[in-house]
């Protein structure tokens, strides 16, 4: 039993850690692809005088304080996740039911602490998703509706488009994993509070 | 790292951490707890008989006692069960 916990623990932890670096990641991408789509935007829309710079620029400035919360939130949980994949670590090599039981409490303890904060992230995230999938999109129709001449202007919006909704993607994604890792440690909690009664009850037979 | 646990969880870490005597304030840091409220726990799982007091001129020792044995193996038991009955969480 306590070799598969073990196991389970590793991997878990891995995939855990692996989605709140990709979650970093791709804040601080979105978070600097917003700041060049308000800015640039808007400078040509000062320049030209046409709406049709003002809406990217528009959603550019509205992504923005998402991305950075999405970012600074990634950050918070990273912190704790660091320090239990030290400690995992530090006994790897040589885990037993004990040193696996105390991780176990420690990352049910960084769950419940960071709960508030993974609900946030969810949230941040999908808001920051829908900017750069509408942003996308405005990008094609307005690809469709006025076709660039050169080669090069028509590759330029298409890449524009796709890194709008290929980020758009990611933040839907990442916010749907950590609803799994959520729902994952809730019934765990869950099961703890079942476990306690027996815990409670063998103490109060003293 | 502000931790949450749960009153056995953190009976869990102190009487684990007191298999081999140590003095109060290496608990209170190695167990993320403030004076008081170490106190309180240790009181209590002294009142159990689960952790005794030495002392060593004029430092106080704390350890963990035989009988919490029972206690920590159902506690592992209980959570390494819990731990292995749940789904894996898959990206």
């Amino acid at each position: 039993m306590e070799r598969n916990a073990e196991i389970k623990f590793a991997r878990e932890l891995k995939r855990f850690y692996s989605l709140t670096f990709m979650s970093l990641v791709f804040s601080a991408i979105a978070m600097a692809l917003s700041v060049a789509l308000g800015v640039t935007n808007i400078l040509t829309f000062i320049n030209q005088r046409s709406l049709v710079y003002l809406i990217p620029a528009c959603i550019g400035f509205l992504a923005f304080p998402f991305t950075i919360r999405w970012l600074l939130a990634g950050v918070e949980i990273m912190e704790g996740v660091e320090e239990i994949k030290d400690e995992y670590s530090k006994v790897k090599k040589s885990t037993n039911g004990e040193a696996l039981t105390t991780l176990i409490v420690r990352t049910m303890a960084h769950y419940r602490a960071k709960k508030a904060t993974i609900s946030k992230l969810i949230l941040l995230c999908k808001v920051a998703a829908i900017c750069f999938i509408i942003n996308g999109i405005f990008v094609l129709i307005q690809l469709a509706l006025n076709i660039p001449a050169d080669g090069l202007g028509l590759a330029t919006s298409l890449v524009a488009a796709l890194i709008n909704l290929g980020i758009g993607a990611v933040g839907l994604y990442i916010p749907q994993s950590f609803q799994k890792y959520s729902s994952c440690w809730e019934a765990r909690i869950q099961g703890s509070t079942l476990a306690e009664k027996e815990l409670s009850s063998l103490m109060e037979g003293r | 790292m502000r931790v949450k646990r749960t009153q056995y969880e953190i009976f869990w870490e102190i009487l684990t951490y007191c298999k081999t005597p140590r003095l109060f304030t290496s608990i209170i840091q190695r167990c993320d707890l403030n004076s008081k409220i170490a106190q309180e726990y240790l009181n209590f799982l002294e009142s159990k008989g689960y952790i005794s007091r030495t002392n060593e001129g004029d430092r106080t020792f704390f350890l963990t006692t035989c009988a919490a044995r029972e206690f920590l193996d159902l506690f592992m038991k209980l959570y390494l069960e819990l731990f292995n009955n749940t789904p894996e969480f898959k990206i």
